[in-house]
């Protein structure tokens, strides 16, 4: 479904990716892991046109999609929840899930969106008039995971999803995932830090570090974690105790 | 949606609205119950001025950025209307510049003063295209660079504004209730813009302007939208006063009314058009007050009297006194509550997660 190929971002002089490739089948979820700094964001701020690549390209359902608008990449069917969440802390919860449809003008479309996103979570919909600031971290990250619902995507992309939340609180961010991939058909690619989580979800695994892609494989094939360990910090696991300069 | 009673959902969307509506109602009726000549001309100066601070919440509200600039579009909108109303015997006295229709008709004040509102809004328009572009801070000092301008300009017009001389003759036609009126659609006119999807989108760009781009919004188009009706009701707000006084001085429309009213939405709370309307009720009952008391009470055989410029320090005093206590406003930023409650605030506190 999406087809990531030799891709390169610059940020000036500093190159943050190096060559990075994809492939990800309809209806998988697709995890990219590693640490700070590796990529990760980049890479998915490059699939939805905020960034522009220096090199290589994006292709969605066959068509090339580097170099379109942010609006138009929206519209073919890709939506993504920001790093941080960033939902709108003073707005109510309804307007927040408006906001996502900005750029539309079908109101029929939209509150049949609306009502499946509230049949989703329905926490949100029994919170729909509070400001969106008084939800817990864990209700804000349903909530930025409904607005990216409200464009009716057919691939979702998720930058760290479990940030600043309580594990068990994580644990229900990602059944919701896995939910939406279940009974939406939704093809999702997570961005995680973790990799023992990342693990726990993922169809497929990327491991990225220094802008390039360590290791690509089936997450069934790398359960024991050793080789996942050596491709995110480059060197296995024997040899944790030993200093590296 | 919950669509049990769909005229009582219609209430409840719409119920700052009515209740504003029935406040201001409320204080102009009992004020002019008084039937005080002098009292109800300062009622009327408020209510001129609520229309102004409507108009200024209008975009400082939505955008969350603070706009010097506003009360250069009032001066705007009050020259606009004065040219089309005043006799056409005195325009040749004081604005021997005017193009030879205006020299040559009157309109009738209302018709007037809606062409001076979208005069403003055009200059609004314009500006706002350059203006809107900046973010924060340096949109404030945009904004007031633009009112410094508009200002030196109008006092150097003399063909058309009668530059350092004041225009005089223009009709009395503003009353308590006139000015009632235009508060009335300055309220819907806010509150309607402030919830459909482009206000929704510019007060999206005021939480988080990133986000927002990220959600489709064009944020410059948002603001100079949002930049162009404020002005249009604070422009007819300047050819109401400019109907109210019966004369005009480019010095009107100068800081003190600038500060006066910005203080008014910010002590009320700017992100909420209650706060407005009741920062600007509060402030003007505080500031009529003051002016009283510098006058003097008599208590018996002595009189007491606060020193002369008491209602600046004042307002100066309280506008203080709400940055430190309750920074965003007495209304916290929020619209009057819908007094009755809701039947699902018992499970919400069992769904509390974490």
């Amino acid at each position: 479904m999406l087809e990531v190929k030799d891709l390169e971002v610059r940020y000036g002089r500093l190159t943050a990716l190096r060559g990075v490739n994809l492939s990800i089948k309809e209806g998988e979820i697709a995890c990219i892991v590693g640490p700070n700094g590796a990529g990760k964001s980049t890479t998915l701020l490059a699939i939805s046109s905020v960034l522009t690549p220096t090199a290589g390209s994006i292709s969605f359902a066959g068509r090339q999609i580097n170099g379109t608008r942010p609006e138009d990449v929206a519209r073919l069917g890709i939506s993504q929840v920001p790093e941080g969440r960033h939902i709108f802390t003073s707005l109510s919860v309804e307007e927040n899930l408006r906001v996502g449809t900005a750029t539309r003008s079908d109101k029929e479309e939209m509150k049949r969106d609306y009502d499946r996103v509230i049949e989703t979570f329905p926490i949100l919909g029994e919170r729909r008039r509070q400001s969106a600031g008084k939800l817990s971290g864990g209700e804000q990250q349903m909530l930025a995971i409904g607005r990216a619902l409200m464009t009716n995507p057919r691939f979702m992309t998720i930058d760290e999803p479990s940030l600043g939340l309580a594990p068990k609180i994580v644990d229900r961010v990602y059944e919701v995932l896995i939910d939406l991939r279940e009974k939406r058909g939704l093809t999702l690619l997570i961005v995680e830090q973790s990799s023992e989580r990342a693990l726990k979800a993922a169809d497929t695994l990327y491991v990225l570090r220094n802008g390039t892609i360590q290791l690509t494989g089936n997450a069934a094939d790398l359960q024991d974690g050793k080789a996942v360990h050596k491709a995110y910090f480059g060197f296995s696991e024997d040899h944790e105790g030993e200093v590296m300069i | 949606m919950e669509p049990k009673t769909p005229l009582g959902h219609q209430v409840r969307e719409i119920w700052p609205l009515i209740i504003l509506s029935i406040i201001l109602f409320a204080v102009v009726a009992v004020i002019q119950s008084l039937d005080d000549r002098i009292i109800s001309q300062s009622l009327t100066e408020g209510l001129i001025r609520l229309v102004v601070v409507i108009g200024l919440y209008i975009f400082v509200g939505n955008s969350g950025l603070i706009s010097f600039g506003h009360i250069g579009f009032m001066m705007i909108g009050a020259y606009a209307t004065a040219w089309q109303t005043m006799d056409p015997m005195t325009k040749d006295i004081f604005v021997p510049g005017l193009p030879a229709y205006l020299l040559a008709n009157s309109h009738h004040w209302l018709v007037a003063t809606i062409i001076g509102g979208l005069i403003a809004a055009i200059a609004a328009f314009i500006s706002g295209l350059a203006m809107m572009r900046l973010s924060g801070i340096a949109a404030s000092i945009g904004t007031f660079a633009l009112f410094m301008s508009f200002y030196s300009l109008y006092l150097q017009w003399s063909t058309w504004t009668a530059g350092q001389s004041s225009l005089v003759g223009i009709p009395v036609t503003t009353t308590p209730w006139v000015a009632f009126w235009f508060c009335i659609v300055a309220m819907i006119g806010a509150f309607v813009y402030s919830r459909s999807k482009y206000g929704l989108a510019l007060r999206a760009s005021r939480e988080d302007e990133v986000a927002a781009k990220a959600a489709g919004v064009n944020v410059t188009g948002e603001r100079v939208i949002s930049f162009t009706i404020s002005a249009f009701f604070v422009g007819m707000a300047g050819g109401l006063y400019g109907h109210f006084l019966g004369l005009l001085t480019v010095d009107t429309f100068y800081l003190p009314m600038t500060f006066i009213t910005l203080s008014m939405l910010v002590v009320g709370g700017m992100q909420s058009l209650s706060g407005a309307v009741v920062g600007t009720i509060v402030l003007s009952l505080v500031i009529e007050l003051l002016r009283k008391a510098e006058k003097g009470f008599d208590m018996g055989e002595t009189s007491i009297s606060l020193p002369a410029s008491s209602a600046e320090v004042g307002l100066g005093v309280i506008l203080l006194l709400i940055l430190i206590f309750r920074p965003s406003g007495f209304t916290r930023n929020a619209e009057i509550y819908w007094p009755f409650k809701p039947k699902v605030a018992v499970t919400e506190v069992t769904h509390r997660q974490s």
